[in-house]
């Protein structure tokens, strides 16, 4: 199959300044849009907008929501907020997949915050079934799930794989390999990257993601963070062409930036020349 | 389905995460507590570097209603 190399964009000025010299070099095969930055604001500006337009007319645009709350036994009101706002979303933009973060973020006081591990169990697997059929039912294609950067125990790293399929299977979803997320797992709990990426069910893969991170301190101990705020990792880049050759049905292959790290020249710099190197690793120069 | 607390743990979860910086203290308060025993061996597991990263996540992240 044929894989297509692109961007996950921003309507961030920031984000558009630097990748555009990527858009007007051809250089962009598909692109993937954060479907709930309705969040932040009104929608894509002019640019991203006609981005979106240009490659869903071409079935290159897929989607990614980064605050469905698919594994939170709370909040269902927020569910329901959410779907409502894509319910619009669909009807402008002709997405390829929607994939959603696995995790839970809200819940208590909380209406917002980043994807934490979930235990397995038979409440949250039923949890998570519904919350698919849901988004399912709404998007009208495909949907998918991220692998989460966070777990709070090696086992936990190594079965996350199996919970995601569990929920993935009785809509034959796909799964969203984020290379990053599988590389903090991988450093944090001293698994090898390729061995901890065949616990995940490899043969449900559409896309990937490729980013970069940050390093924190805790407790004296180095932890590998996704940050989506610096360079993509040598070992992510290593790692590609062997994950790829595992993954069948890949289509797409995403570079994620946040438009925060794209201030300075050579972030900028550093941005496109990942792209660039992720293109030559995926297509051969 | 048989209610194993799964809701009332994620809430308690996320409150400690907020709330308490000692990621000993966490594990603590949630053994201590039976209502959520079907998590307990979940939460023995749970490494304290990691819950430590998970806090500073939720207080970095989290927005109130």
């Amino acid at each position: 199959m044929t894989v297509s190399v692109g961007l996950s964009v921003f309507g961030d000025a920031r984000y558009r300044a630097a990748a555009r010299p990527l858009f007007d070099d051809g250089r962009v095969d598909a692109i993937e849009w954060t479907v709930d930055s309705w969040l932040s604001g009104d929608g894509p500006p002019g640019e991203a907008a006609a981005w979106l337009a240009a490659y869903g007319a071409n079935n290159a645009l897929i989607a990614h929501g980064v605050h469905y709350p698919l594994l939170a036994a709370a909040p269902d009101f927020l569910r329901g907020e959410w779907l409502g706002k894509l319910s619009e979303d669909v009807k402008r933009h002709r997405y390829q997949g929607i994939s959603v973060h696995f995790g839970f973020a809200t819940g208590w006081e909380l209406a917002e915050g980043a994807p934490l591990p979930v235990p397995r169990c038979a409440e949250s697997t039923a949890l998570g079934r519904d919350a698919l059929v849901a988004l399912h039912a709404v998007a009208g294609c495909d949907v998918g799930i991220e692998n989460l950067a966070l777990s709070f125990s090696a086992g936990e790293a190594a079965s996350q794989g199996a919970f995601i399929d569990d929920l993935l299977s009785p809509l034959d979803g796909y799964l969203l390999l984020d290379l990053h997320n599988l590389y903090c797992q991988s450093v944090n709990f001293g698994i090898d990257m390729t061995d901890l990426a065949k616990t995940y069910p490899l043969q449900r893969v559409r896309e990937m993601h490729v980013s970069g991170g940050s390093w924190s301190g805790s407790n004296g101990a180095r932890i590998r963070r996704d940050t989506h705020d610096d360079r993509v990792p040598n070992a992510v880049f290593a790692a590609l062409p062997a994950l790829r050759a595992l993954c069948p049905r890949l289509e797409f292959v995403m570079l994620e930036q946040l438009p925060e790290a794209l201030e300075t020249d050579a972030q900028v710099q550093g941005f496109r020349a990942d792209y660039q190197r992720l293109r030559e690793v995926v297509h051969g120069g | 389905m048989a209610d194993s607390g799964f809701a009332l743990f994620q809430s308690r979860l996320l409150e400690l995460l907020w709330e308490e910086d000692d990621p000993a203290a966490i594990k603590a308060a949630l053994l201590a507590d039976d209502d959520f025993a079907a998590f307990h061996d979940y939460v023995r597991g749970m490494e304290p570097r990691m819950i430590a990263v998970a806090g500073a996540l939720v207080r970095k992240w989290g927005r109130a209603r």
